[in-house]
C-alpha cells in the first residue's frame, strides 16, 4: 500500500538504501527536505554529486582524493621510508588526527576473506609491492583491524614483505586508555600482558 | 545462583504462569501433554538462549499468539539476577537486568544450566556429532574461554573450507592457504585442549554416576578420540604439532576434496566399558540410559569445580526408565544442594517429600502450587 505520491515514495525508498537509515529515519528526512528551502535542496544535492564525480583513489596509495596523486603521497615533509597498511580509507583519516604517524600510507580497500570471495588479487598488494620495489621504504607498519580477517591479511602481507628485507611491524594490542581494567575483555588483558613494556 | 521466580507469556501451551521455585528440588509432576517439558524449554530458553527442542523460535509460539514472554528472578546470597526474552517474531527483545541486548546470545551463561531429556540417548547412539555438541554445551559454561575460542575455530575453519574450495577448482596460493591453516590449527588446539582436560576430570565421575544407577557393575570410562592418527597429548604445544602434522598427512586429500578434513569439528568422544567394550555397540539399552544421564550429571560436577557454584539442573523425565532401585540410587544423589527441576508423571517416585522438595502440579498448561 502507497500511502504518498510517487517523487516522495521515490525519495523515502533511496534515503532508506543508505546505510543505518531505516523506514522512519528515511521518511523524517524526507519530510525535512520536501520543507527545506530549493536553495538548501540543491546544495545537498549538488553536494552530493560533487562529492561523487570529484572524488577517486589515489593512484599509489589508495586513499580517498581530489587529485591523484592525493596530498599525503606528494607531501614531501613526511618521513618517505615509513608505509603504514591500512584496510580502509577511513583508517587513514583516524590515523592522521592522532598527529603521532608522519609516515606514507597504503589502503588495501578490504581484508582477505575466502567465505567473502576477497584473496589477495581483490585487494591493493600487487600495488603494494611494486611500491616496495623501488627500496626507499624501510618500515612497513600493518595497521590492519585486530579481527580474525585483518589478523590474516597482517601475516599473510608479513609473510610476502620480509624476503625483501624490509623492517615489519604491527600495530600493539593493549589496553584502552581512561579503561577501567576490571572490565576490560579477557582476550585483551592476555594480550596485553603478553605485550607488557618495561618501564 | 537458583531460580526464585519465573513468569511466562504465551510460551508452548501455556497462556499465563507465574511460578515461584524452591531453591533445592522442585517436582513438576502431572499426566502427559499437559506442559511439563514446556516449563522446562522455558526455564532454558532463559538459561542458554535457546530451545533444545527446536532451532525456530516461532515453534515456541502458542497457538493463535503473536508473540511470547519470559522473565527469570535468580537470587545468589543478596544479588539478583533478571533475564527477560520477548519476540513477537519479527523483533526480539533481550534484557539482562534491565539492560537491552541485540541477540539471545547475551543471556547464555549467566546461569550456567545442565539439561537431560530422554532424547539424550542420541548422545550415546548417535553420530559423534552429538557427541561433540554435548561438550561444546557444557564446556563453554565450565570454561570462560570456551565459547570465544570455539567461534574463532568456526570461523577461522569457514575461512579455510572456502579457499580450500578454490584450490578444487585449480586456484593455488599457498602462502593464503598457510595462514588460514595455522589459524585453524592455532585455534583448533585449544579446543582440542579443552576437551582433552574436561574428558579426563568428568570420566571418573561418569563411572561413578553410571555404576551407582546401573545394573551391570562394568566400568565407564570417556575417551577423547582425535581425527587424523593425532596423539593426544595434554600440552597445548604438543597438540599444535601433532595438529600441524596431522593437516599435513591430509594437505593433498584437502585440496582434493575441499574441506578440512581433520580437527576438533570432527573428533569423538568414546564411551568405553571395562576399558575395551564400545557402549555404543555393547551397552544394553539400560546401560545407555544410565551413561547417557551420567554423563549430565559429571558436567554438574565439572561446572561446581570451574565456577564454584553447582550450575541450574533440569531433568525430564528422568525416572519413567528406571525402576525403583535405581530411582532411590539418583534421588539420593539430587539432593546435594544443586536446584533441580525434575518432571515426572508419577509423584509416588518421591515417597517423602520433605522441606527440600517443592511440588507443583501441571495441568493443561496451568501449574498449581
Amino acid at each position: 500500500m502507497n500511502y504518498y505520491p510517487k517523487p516522495m515514495s521515490k525519495l523515502i525508498k533511496e534515503l532508506s538504501k543508505l546505510p543505518g537509515i531505516g523506514p522512519k529515519t528515511a521518511q523524517r528526512l524526507a519530510f525535512y527536505l520536501f520543507e527545506s528551502s530549493r536553495d538548501e535542496v540543491l546544495k545537498l544535492a549538488s553536494a552530493m554529486v560533487e562529492a561523487k564525480e570529484s572524488l577517486k583513489f589515489c593512484d599509489l596509495c589508495g586513499h580517498l582524493t581530489q587529485d591523484s596523486p592525493c596530498q599525503l603521497c606528494r607531501d614531501q615533509s613526511r618521513d618517505q621510508q615509513t608505509l603504514c597498511v591500512v584496510e580502509e580509507p577511513k583508517d587513514v583519516i583516524a590515523l592522521e588526527k592522532t598527529r603521532e604517524f608522519r609516515g606514507k600510507y597504503h589502503v588495501l580497500h578490504g581484508a582477505l576473506s575466502p567465505l567473502e570471495g576477497i584473496g589477495p588479487e581483490d585487494l591493493t598488494i600487487s600495488k603494494l609491492l611494486q611500491r616496495l620495489q623501488t627500496g626507499e621504504i624501510r618500515e612497513v607498519i600493518l595497521a590492519c583491524d585486530p579481527d580474525m580477517e585483518g589478523e590474516a591479511t597482517a601475516l599473510y602481507l608479513a609473510r610476502i614483505i620480509k624476503p625483501m628485507q624490509i623492517k615489519v611491524t604491527r600495530l600493539a594490542r593493549g589496553l584502552p586508555i581512561g579503561g577501567d581494567l576490571e572490565y576490560i575483555d579477557e582476550v585483551t588483558l592476555s594480550k596485553a600482558i603478553e605485550g607488557r613494556q618495561e618501564i | 545462583m537458583y531460580l526464585e521466580k519465573i513468569k511466562i507469556r504465551n510460551f508452548r501451551n501455556y497462556c499465563t504462569a507465574d511460578v515461584l521455585l524452591a531453591p533445592h528440588i522442585n517436582v513438576l509432576y502431572g499426566n502427559n501433554g499437559q506442559g511439563k517439558t514446556n516449563f522446562l524449554e522455558a526455564v532454558s530458553f532463559l538459561t542458554l538462549g535457546s530451545s533444545f527442542r527446536t532451532k525456530r523460535d516461532e515453534e515456541l509460539l502458542k497457538r493463535e499468539e503473536k508473540g511470547f514472554y519470559l522473565k527469570g528472578e535468580f537470587l545468589d546470597n543478596d544479588e539478583s539476577l533478571l533475564l527477560e526474552v520477548g519476540t513477537d517474531l519479527n523483533r526480539l527483545v533481550v534484557k539482562v537486568n534491565g539492560v537491552v541486548y541485540k541477540s539471545k546470545r547475551a543471556l547464555f551463561g549467566r546461569v550456567r544450566t545442565v539439561i537431560f531429556t530422554p532424547d539424550d540417548l542420541q548422545i550415546i547412539k548417535g553420530g559423534p556429532e552429538k557427541r561433540r555438541e554435548y561438550l561444546d554445551l557444557y564446556l563453554a559454561q565450565a570454561y570462560s574461554g570456551y565459547r570465544k575460542v570455539f567461534l574463532d575455530f568456526y570461523r577461522a575453519l569457514y575461512q579455510r573450507n572456502s579457499l580450500l574450495k578454490k584450490f578444487r577448482e585449480g586456484f593455488r596460493d599457498f602462502t593464503e592457504l598457510e595462514i588460514w591453516t595455522n589459524k585453524v590449527i592455532e585455534e583448533g588446539s585449544r579446543i582440542i585442549y579443552y576437551r582433552l582436560k574436561a574428558v579426563e576430570e568428568i570420566s571418573p565421575w561418569i563411572n561413578r554416576y553410571h555404576q551407582l544407577m546401573s545394573k551391570e557393575k562394568e566400568d565407564l570410562h570417556g575417551l577423547y578420540i582425535c581425527t587424523g592418527e593425532m596423539r593426544p597429548i595434554m600440552d597445548i604445544d604438543c597438540i599444535k604439532e601433532e595438529y600441524k602434522k596431522a593437516i599435513f598427512r591430509r594437505k593433498i586429500e584437502e585440496m582434493r576434496r575441499g574441506y578440512t578434513l581433520v580437527g576438533p569439528h570432527r573428533d569423538d568422544l568414546q564411551l568405553l566399558l571395562n576399558q575395551k567394550w564400545d557402549l555404543r555397540v555393547y551397552g544394553s539399552q539400560g546401560q545407555q540410559r544410565t551413561a547417557a544421564l551420567a554423563l549430565k550429571l559429571a558436567m554438574v560436577d565439572l561446572i561446581k569445580r570451574t565456577q564454584g557454584v553447582p550450575p541450574l539442573l533440569l531433568l525430564d523425565d528422568v525416572f519413567s526408565e528406571f525402576d525403583n532401585e535405581r530411582k532411590k540410587e539418583l534421588l539420593r544423589l539430587l539432593t546435594a544442594g544443586t536446584q533441580t527441576i525434575i518432571s515426572t508423571t508419577e509423584l509416588r517416585d518421591f515417597p517423602n517429600l520433605g522441606s527440600e522438595f517443592k511440588a507443583l502440579r501441571v495441568e493443561s498448561g496451568v501449574i498449581f502450587d
